[in-house]
């Protein structure tokens, strides 16, 4: 089988690989570039723990193929910092709480600040919504909720 | 006081990694050489293994161990030694793994698995629960009284009772005589699992001089390394267990799970470090998952309202093995009753093997279980009786001076179930008048209270180092593992309160390892903040010692006129007899040079005061640390023509004695909550006749997500402090999701008229109720 | 774990062709994959070859046309959700789009995906057969239309040749005096259906009605139904709550749900379609009446 050269640029870095056509972005990305913070969790779409940025859109990355993001832009949760400070939705993740045992953490912070990029203040049924494919068995959700709505409020002001 | 982090919503200690991506998880570690495990796991859900040809596999390049059950027949278990790592001689459940593959990659395990060939005798097999405790059932564990199991655990030989646990207080038959109203209900939950976002994940590697290392997904690190040990009779200090960050647990991590396994691949493998990560559907079927529970409750009472007596009779489909599922029985035996004073009393709770995945712990030990037949039976009862279930529930409130099941008389310091049943009533607005029908849903309310212990051996023991650094910080060692209910976040505030010093300046390691740690029975129970917080502040107070020890020498001040505040050890009243904790922290330097004293680390412990174990015919005794009471109330919305049930609002009140973090316990009530609310709704494992499991995804197996959570979630924290606990805390972490499904159940009664005897409540098993009710507007 | 293959990532729909009529039967078209990669992965698809589509610049769009709407096969579930266009003059597939799966899987998944995996719990093919939408598929011999409810030939199974792929689906315009509902329950907030029904209702200016469609889904039979005896029960009449509520009860009889879902029985499947599409009639009428669809 033949590798295929791929080329991407994750967390602002240029990275360029030969990959298997059958590797998916989440082997990729933990695996290859070393890139742990995002998580697997159930293989098959359910769980949302893999969510990568490719060009700015939430996508679950064990259902894309390495191939396929060749020449894209990928964010994971270790390119959301602004330098050494924390950005404001891992700064709310903190004060509200909304963090237990952290391993769906950082795939509700790349969906959330995605949301708000997009939709810099949206109702709770939006954030709801935007986040409604990744599961939490810990916190119940209200506080990661509160938490992207209370960043949505920082980045109002 | 300049420093007060007691009360104060802190932020998690270890939140900054979490939201970084930088905590590592086991699964996140690699090791050069790393080894990667398959199994090959059983179609079937009982059978003959008649032969097994691993030829082929062990012929694919990249293949470096290959492990059947024969090679393995070590048995493991920490209240009843029933299990083996892989299936030997035959086969108890669909998913049970029969042989395994450690390989250089994934890929290439997964080719070698699928080489190996097996050939099953398919036997007869218990796939129901009731039917496997009668005379003649195919027996899932032919030799189960061969097996080793801890003292206070019952099997009857030659039968598939793994445990009966029993429980005689007063004379039942007389109670019932007294009673004006007896009612008889039977309830019944299904098998669920925990899901735990994070796999059971385990790296083991086992060198040829005898060391054994173990990087693994537990809850417990000691209890890993204790039961290897035992099992595999290997010599204790030879295991180290390092547990890093932990993606989940709700008990199903506890004790021992797949350890053994990756330690004997290593082992044929040379000493290659060998990793296994679960699939989520080897998480729903190949390890453990919460019992499946059958009740028959008989409860009897007077039309004042006062309950003269009940009887119990619980069954628990433990699946194939039963090593937790016996303690399980046990704990929600001798708290039966639900947190109410019943004078006579007669239980009997049995753990039953069938041929369906194994039970183990899942957040509430039995509890949520239990408390769905405990508290519908209360509702059930109020009305039998015409009086109001709150004022029912109240009459016979498990209040102090009150003698609970074993024979325990509450203390005055026991928390106040009363208390937070009222409080509940306040925030659910129960009694006051609400429209009945909102949209064309039916509207309705419900309570429930609760209560547990912590089920644990009666001598159970933590313990606690508190380093004094040399720049005056201190770095606090425990081994309760973070899993996500932030004890050792409650514990910084602990010890920096206690020692004055800003919180930032105190450091809890995070990382657990058996070589360095102090021990700790397990991360189980929710017994941390309580008992690692006693042996936290027992190593303060030893700390604390040490360093006026020798201050009180370099001061000239006698120690007891010393105190120890903001990284200072003083003389009261004379600021000029100071010295900075820094100065203490290697050694104390007398102005001529001469050092004093040595390296400051503070050392303490706490075992459990005053419990015993339970007479085996009667069940009386004390096994509880504390009790924590709450009550859950609910109120849902029932579509009358489709059987949907929206939870609207979700009120929670717990004795938690005081609330040391406000911030992590809303979080820890609002997990439960939902999680709760998943079981009460929509968990269910569903088989076919031949007990292979039909839902082993989450696509098929639902749990809630973002916008199946009620409107409103309420928590009002009771503090009504406990005399010998750290601040008089009490433990919350299962707590929050013990009396959802009764409270919603109870809800859904108040608002459609139908009663709920069977867990999930889900859409159609509503609806096939309001049908049979004959609800007029159900459509067809 | 994935078997070994091949990959392309042609730009041409006529590259693809070319590649189907040589390799058409080892071949997996990708087009979201969000389907296709989890069956891969659970060895119950083993393609040679891999051909995305997503590198088409041809086939992802969303465009009106004459008297309807060209929606190509690669336009993803978020981009029909957040046209403006079809929110406002295709509120059903507005409605239908936005029941699919959780917005990550809707980033991803595409409406040529979703109809070419033909799952009878599919949430927009019922939504499309009630605006009588039609697949435009090329292949080496040409193209051809085919009204998609003649494209669904039974669980996972479509009506395409192996050297075929869809290009475009064709949605007509619902006529003037039209209202639509699309109403779906699940076990949770997000899941498969265990019933869906799309509705149309086309209204004459004297109030009676001149054209329905009721659309069933949810693996109520192999393949969603559309249901005959709705339109004949309903066109030229006028609707009221007795005659909706008996039509209900016909388009019942019409579905055939499998007895091995582990969503929901059989029973209860037959049962609360008669509520849910009642609802949704009921539904369609109201916005007809009010002229809220378009």
């Amino acid at each position: 089988m033949s590798k295929h050269k791929i080329s991407v640029r994750a967390n602002g870095q240029l990275y360029e690989r030969d990959v298997e056509p059958r590797r998916t972005l989440l082997q990729f990305i933990r695996e290859d570039l070393g890139l742990t913070g995002t998580k697997c969790a159930c293989e098959r779409g359910d769980c949302g723990l893999c969510t990568v940025l490719v060009d700015g859109v939430p996508t679950k990355s064990c259902l894309v193929l390495a191939v396929e993001v060749d020449g894209k832009e990928i964010t994971t949760i270790e390119g959301l910092m602004e330098g050494e400070e924390l950005n404001p939705v891992q700064r709310a993740f903190i004060e509200h709480g909304a963090v237990q045992c952290g391993f769906c953490t950082p795939a509700f912070i790349v969906a959330g600040g995605a949301l708000l990029k997009r939709n810099p203040s949206p109702t709770e049924e939006e954030v709801k919504e935007a986040v409604g494919g990744i599961l939490c068995r810990c916190t119940g959700y209200r506080q990661i909720i509160d938490a992207i709505l209370d960043a949505s409020k920082g980045a109002k002001k | 006081m300049k420093y007060s982090y007691m009360g104060k919503g802190v932020p998690r200690i270890d939140a900054f990694e979490k939201v970084t991506g930088t905590a590592l998880y086991t699964g996140d570690l690699r090791f050069p050489g790393m080894l990667y495990t398959k199994l090959l796991k059983s179609p079937l859900g009982h059978a003959r293994i008649v032969n097994i040809d691993t030829g082929e596999a062990e012929k694919l390049p990249g293949v470096r161990a290959v492990l059947i059950g024969k090679e393995a027949p070590y048995k493991f278990g920490i209240y009843m030694g029933d299990k083996t790592v892989l299936a030997s001689g035959k086969v108890r459940h669909v998913g049970e793994p029969v042989a395994a593959v450690a390989a250089d990659t994934e890929e290439i395990a997964e080719r070698a698995v699928e080489l190996i060939k097996v050939e099953y005798e398919e036997l007869p097999g218990a796939f129901d629960v009731l039917k496997a405790m009668e005379d003649g059932a195919p027996l899932v564990h032919e030799n189960m009284s061969e097996y080793r199991h801890a003292p206070f655990i019952y099997p009857k030989s030659g039968t598939n009772i793994a445990n009966h646990f029993k429980l005689r207080k007063g004379d039942v038959e007389r109670g019932f005589k007294e009673a004006d109203v007896v009612i008889e209900n039977e309830f019944y939950q299904p098998q669920v699992q925990n899901v735990q976002m994070e796999t059971h994940t385990s790296i083991g590697q086992w060198l040829p001089n005898g060391q054994i290392n173990i990087w693994t997904s537990a809850q417990s690190p000691f209890a890993v390394r204790h039961l290897l040990s035992v099992g595999l009779g290997v010599p204790l200090h030879k295991i180290n267990v390092v547990v890093p960050y932990l993606g989940g647990g709700f008990g199903g991590k506890a004790g021992l799970h797949w350890e053994p396994l990756v330690v004997l691949l290593s082992k044929k493998a040379g000493g290659r470090p060998v990793r296994l990560v679960m699939t989520r559907e080897e998480q729903f079927y190949t390890t453990a998952v919460r019992q499946g529970f059958y009740a028959r409750i008989k409860t009897g009472a007077k039309r004042d309202g006062k309950i003269t007596a009940g009887a119990f009779f619980y069954v628990w489909d433990a699946g194939a093995y039963a090593d937790y599922g016996v303690n399980i029985t046990r704990a929600a035996g001798y708290s039966c009753t639900g947190p109410y004073e019943i004078p006579h009393i007669k239980c009997d709770s049995l753990t039953v093997y069938t041929n369906h995945p194994y039970g183990t712990a899942y957040r509430g030990f039995g509890h949520p279980e239990f408390h769905f037949a405990t508290e519908r039976q209360m509702d059930l009862l109020a009305r039998a009786i015409g009086m109001d279930p709150v004022e029912f529930r109240l009459k016979n409130a498990a209040v102090p001076g009150r003698i609970t099941a074993t024979g325990e008389k509450l203390r005055e310091d026991a928390g106040r179930v009363d208390e937070c049943i009222k409080a509940v009533v306040e925030a659910i607005g129960w009694g006051k008048k609400a429209p009945k029908e909102v949209n064309g849903k039916l509207r309705g309310k419900g309570i429930a209270a609760l209560w547990k212990a912590p089920a644990m051996p009666s001598s159970t023991s933590s313990s606690a180092i508190l380093k004094l650094n040399e720049d005056g910080s201190v770095t606090l060692s425990i081994s309760s593992t973070e899993m996500g209910q932030g004890t050792p976040t409650g514990l910084a505030q602990m010890v920096a309160d206690e020692l004055q010093m800003p919180i930032e300046k105190v450091k809890v390691v995070t990382k657990r390892e058996t070589d360095f740690s102090p021990y700790t029975w397990q991360t189980v129970a929710s017994r941390g903040l309580f008992m690692e917080g006693n042996a936290t502040l027992d190593a303060v107070r030893n700390l604390k010692e040490q360093v006026k020890t020798t201050a009180a020498e370099l001061l000239g001040v006698p120690k007891k006129e010393l105190e120890v505040a903001e990284e200072r050890v003083f003389a009261l009243g004379r600021p000029d007899k100071s010295i900075p904790l820094a100065k203490l922290a290697t050694a104390g330097i007398f102005p001529d040079g001469r050092g004093i004293g040595g390296p400051v680390l503070g050392y303490g412990y706490y075992t459990a005061e005053g419990l015993t174990n339970l007479d085996p015919e009667t069940g009386q005794g004390l096994p509880a640390l504390m009790w924590t009471f709450g009550a859950q109330g609910a109120e849902v919305e029932v579509d009358p023509e489709t059987g949907d049930v929206r939870v609207v609002k979700m009120a929670s009140a717990f004795d938690i004695g005081r609330a040391i973090n406000p911030l992590l316990l809303k979080g820890q009530v609002y997990g439960g909550i939902v999680q709760g609310i998943g079981s009460a709704l929509m968990e269910e494992f569903i088989f076919d006749e031949r007990g292979a499991l039909l839902n082993k995804n989450l696509t098929d197996y639902k749990i809630c997500r973002t916008q199946d959570i009620p409107e409103e979630m309420v928590f009002i924290p009771i503090e009504n402090p406990q005399r010998n606990a750290p601040h008089g805390v009490r433990g919350i972490g299962e707590h929050p999701r013990i009396s959802i499904e009764p409270a919603i159940a109870n809800a859904i009664y108040d608002a459609a008229g139908i009663d709920l005897f069977e867990i999930p409540m889900n859409r159609e098993r509503v609806w096939r109720a309001l049908r049979k009710k004959g609800e007029k507007r159900a459509f067809a | 774990m994935l078997n070994d293959l091949e990959y392309f990532e042609p730009e041409t729909i006529s590259d693809v062709i070319t590649f189907l009529a040589k390799h058409g039967k080892d071949t997996k078209l990708i087009a979201g994959g969000t389907d296709l990669l989890v069956d891969m992965k659970k060895g119950k698809v083993k393609p040679k070859y891999l051909v995305n589509l997503m590198k088409i610049p041809e086939l992802s769009h969303i465009i009106e046309d004459g008297g309807g709407l060209r929606i190509g096969a690669t336009t993803t579930f978020r981009e029909i959700e957040e046209s403006k266009l079809i929110k406002e003059k295709y509120p059903l597939l507005f409605e239908a789009a936005r029941a699919m799966g959780t917005v990550q899987i809707r980033n991803m998944a595409t409406i040529g995906g979703n109809i070419c995996n033909a799952l009878p719990s599919a949430d927009i093919p019922p939504a499309l057969v009630a605006l009588d939408a039609k697949a435009k598929i090329v292949g080496q011999s040409g193209e051809r239309f085919l009204p998609l409810e003649e494209f669904f030939v039974g669980i996972r199974k479509t009506a395409l040749e192996s050297d075929e792929l869809i290009r475009e689906v064709h949605v007509k315009s619902p006529p003037a005096g039209s209202g639509t509902a699309f109403l779906k329950i699940g076990r949770t907030a997000s899941d498969l259906a265990t019933l869906n029904v799309a509705v149309r209702v086309t209204l004459e200016n004297n109030g009676a009605c001149k054209e329905v469609r009721v659309v069933v889904g949810g693996g109520v039979g192999p393949t969603l139904i559309r249901s005959k005896r709705a339109e004949t029960l309903l066109e030229g009449k006028i609707l009221e709550e007795p005659l909706i509520e008996k039509t209900a009860r016909e388009v019942s009889k019409e579905l055939k749900p499998r007895p091995t879902s582990i969503r929901a029985s059989p029973f209860y499947k037959i049962e609360v379609s008669k509520v849910l599409v009642k609802r949704a009639l009921m539904k369609a009428l109201g916005r007809a009446k009010a002229g809220e669809d378009r």
